[in-house]
């Protein structure tokens, strides 16, 4: 059940003892966040790896990993990688660009296209869909649990991180580093100003600049709903930090996923310490994000275009309205909802009298108080 | 050979935050223009179009010879995609020339519910050209490739496929791959893919160093200018060249969208008559488009991979030389109704933007009263020393 990120000995051996149920082992050139950079070739690098990885994880358990957004310049080299993955019997390939399912189908038969978070499969009906094209999908960090109940029928092809870094953006530019040919790498901490204290990280590589979350995305203490939606593999992240992180993750999750007593809040606490930073759900629970959007969605009938305190209002039209006189909702610019009185309703041209208007029309009406510029007139009267 | 055959001239696609820009636009040149409704665009802060605004707007453009496309390109929840169904019905009665989209299920509710073309938008980070063809797979007509992929890249895809690309040319960038991001989600509780993006990549960031803190606009992409880049693009047969920035004043629009409707046209009659455009006429293109708020420029990732020199880092202030103080809206016998941003007063001269100074004369409250000065935000009637027009954009030089 448990799959996480390998690039070393050291971590494929962790994994395998602390009871990972299957490896992704990438190589730096064609992971987007490998956080270490390597320098052996692709293919010897992966072969490395898999024959570290023979005492406890199968090819059948072993994904090969290649997130990268692929410019078609970068295409040999994720062929040449694919093919070493594919020569050493590995069968599943995590990706986030699609156009490499049909690069990976053409050189490997039997392949399953793995697609990453970053895909923006964000519904049921995007996710149903890519699984059409795809075998297996980690859903995005900012999908939560009521959409994944929808999905239970897909469970056996969905997968989800658990624990580890989140990624809030990739970029193609270094910002660290500056250049475009330079093969330094740079892991750093910086805060935004207007969100002093939170440390974000950067991962600067060849590839572009990973930028992570403040927090850690951690589901320990969510394990009933977690177990709920009953999602084939739970995905743990932890590269770029100590071993000592990854075995207690893996070994945390193992035990609940083996319905193992486990204290969750010694282990988060101890999780908490190890990375320094909050261990959080994230958007699992909910995500309440643009809820505001509904206040747009209304039927819109006018805003107001100007106010002249006791003299008069000017509306704008945004749709036809045959009697204009009469009580209108409105929201105003606050966001509080009052009803308004149209009264005495004129074309601004000449001021003569109109009850009608056509989109785009100027009107003047009587003031009434409370009304602001950029208040919202709607239909339901 | 006759080159004026061999190469089209590209559609010069312009943003239209809302009715009265689109029309700024489409004056001003625009062959196309694309715009929100009041569902699932990505600029929820922009005023949008009501689905009846979206009917005028299409018939307007279609009594022209123009198009309207609309965007409907966020990354969709679920309950998006519940609203959306009912939106895309009412669309496909307006029958606009196209749909943006960057996700997949959008795409899906598109095809299933509209006849209306599918364009793929730049948030779904199209770089190679596999990736296009997963998307022409279900319907895409059009690719907006995403603001990394460079002229020589989309050269060799169109001699691969069969596909419209277009390609943004000019405005502000995002730093990421555009749908990569979702900083606002996590900083501000707002979906930067739904119309929420807060803009963090614009604050500064405090790094941590081994010789102390450091603090710069370390994402603060430069604003994208490609008047450099049009030949370029013609040769390699780009369909479309796109204008970032429904967010933004109709100066910006107007200003804009002349002055690369200039520039093509000049290209075009460069290739045409085997004559090169003089660096003369380039400064003047640059200097138009720098006269308008601005975060200082760079060409992208539209020749190269955009470096260090892409990024503003030492941020001071948006660069300019004009401030907008007024639009125009209507005429009425010789009273032109404006729009204010500042105060105006009698006998102020103004500039319009095409450089003609006008002397303000009179000028009158809705009420069609007598006053003295304007207020910011305000409607007033204004008579001049000279012709006014409703098209008539004024600004202050600074």
């Amino acid at each position: 059940m448990i799959w996480t990120f390998c690039n070393s000995n050291d971590d494929i051996g962790i994994a395998g003892r602390q009871g990972a149920a299957g490896i992704i082992i990438e190589h730096s050139r064609t992971s987007v966040r490998s956080f270490v950079s390597n320098r052996l070739p692709v293919s010897e690098h992966l072969s490395r790896l898999v024959e570290a990885a023979r005492q406890w994880f199968s090819p059948s358990q072993i994904a090969f990993n290649c997130d990268v957004l692929v410019h078609d310049s970068d295409i040999d080299d994720c062929i040449r990688a694919i093919d070493a993955a594919a020569h050493l019997g590995i069968r599943e390939f995590r990706i986030q660009d699609i156009g490499l399912i049909s690069l990976i189908n053409e050189r490997v038969s039997d392949a399953v296209i793995w697609l990453n978070p970053e895909i923006g499969c964000h519904s049921e009906t995007s996710i149903r869909m890519m699984l059409k094209r795809c075998q297996r999908l980690t859903v995005g960090n900012e999908v939560p649990i009521d959409t994944l109940l929808k999905l239970s029928d897909l469970s056996h092809q969905l997968d989800i991180q658990v624990q580890g870094p989140i990624l809030i953006q990739y970029s193609y530019r270094r910002y660290i580093d500056g250049t475009v040919g330079g093969h330094d790498t740079y892991h750093v901490s910086a805060s935004d100003s207007e969100y002093p204290g939170r440390k974000l990280r950067f991962w600067d590589s060849p590839n572009g600049t990973a930028m992570f979350l403040y927090f850690d995305r951690c589901l320990l203490r969510e394990i009933d709903r977690l177990r709920a939606i009953g999602l084939s593999r739970w995905i743990i992240d932890c590269r770029g930090q100590d071993n000592s992180v990854l075995s207690r993750a893996i070994r945390g999750y193992r035990d609940l996923s083996l319905g193992i007593d486990l204290d969750i809040k010694a282990a988060v606490d101890e999780l908490t310490q190890l990375t320094g930073r909050p261990q959080r759900p994230g958007f699992f629970n909910s995500n309440n994000t643009d809820q505001d959007r509904a206040s747009q969605s209304g039927d819109t009938v006018a805003v107001v275009r100007d106010v002249v305190k006791d003299r008069y209002i000017v509306l704008e039209f945004r749709a036809p309205v045959v009697g204009v006189s009469g009580k209108w909702s409105v929201r105003t610019s606050k966001g509080e909802y009052t009803v308004m009185e149209i009264e005495n309703p004129r074309r601004i041209a000449d001021l003569s009298e109109i009850n009608q208007a056509s989109v785009g029309d100027l009107l003047v009406v009587d003031w009434k108080k409370g009304i602001t510029p950029k208040s919202t007139i709607f239909a339901n009267r | 050979m006759n080159l004026s055959t061999q190469y089209a001239t590209p559609e010069l696609l312009a943003p239209g935050g809302n009715l009265q820009k689109l029309q700024v636009a489409f004056r001003c040149g625009a062959d196309a223009v694309y715009v929100g409704g009041t569902v699932f665009g990505l600029r929820k802060y922009a005023d949008n179009f009501t689905d009846h605004e979206l009917r005028v707007a299409v018939d307007m453009a279609n009594s022209i010879g123009r198009k309207v496309y609309v965007v409907l390109n966020g990354f969709a929840h679920d309950a998006d995609l519940t609203e959306l169904v009912a939106h895309l019905n009412v669309l496909q009665t307006i029958q606009p020339h196209a749909f943006l989209v960057s996700d997949w299920g959008v795409a899906k509710a598109v095809r299933d519910y509209t006849s209306i073309p599918l364009h793929v938008s730049t948030q779904a980070s199209v770089t190679n050209i596999r990736a296009i063809t997963e998307w022409i797979a279900i319907g895409a007509e059009r690719v907006v490739m995403a603001r990394e992929v460079s002229i020589d890249d989309c050269k060799k895809i169109k001699e691969a496929l069969n596909v419209e690309l277009e390609l943004f040319i000019h405005g502000s960038m995002c730093a990421s791959y555009s749908g990569k991001c979702v900083i606002s989600n996590y900083s501000a509780g707002r979906d930067s893919n739904r119309g929420g993006c807060v803009q963090s990549c614009r604050h500064t960031y405090t790094i941590e160093s081994d010789s102390g803190p450091v603090s710069s606009h370390i994402m603060n992409a430069k604003d994208l200018q490609g008047i450099r880049q049009i030949e370029a693009c013609v040769l390699a047969g780009i369909d479309s060249l796109k204008i970032e920035g429904r967010m933004k004043s109709q100066l910006y629009v107007a200003n804009a969208v002349s002055t690369y409707r200039d520039a093509i046209d000049a290209v075009m009659a460069s290739i045409h008559t085997g004559t090169p455009i003089t660096n003369d006429q380039v400064f003047r293109f640059e200097d138009r488009l720098k006269s308008v708020s601005n975060r200082q420029f760079s060409a992208g990732g539209l020749s190269t991979r955009p470096d260090a020199s892409s990024i503003n880092r030492e941020f001071g202030g948006y660069q300019k030389s004009v401030e907008i103080v007024a639009t125009g809206r209507s005429m009425h016998h010789n009273r032109l109704l404006i729009e204010c941003k500042d105060v105006l007063c009698v006998g102020d001269a103004v500039m319009r933007l095409n450089d003609q100074s006008v002397t303000i004369t009179h000028l009158f409250d809705c009420l069609h009263m007598p006053v003295d000065s304007t207020r910011p935000g305000g409607l007033f009637w204004m008579m001049s020393d000279s012709e006014l027009a409703s098209t008539d954009i004024f600004v202050v030089p600074l």
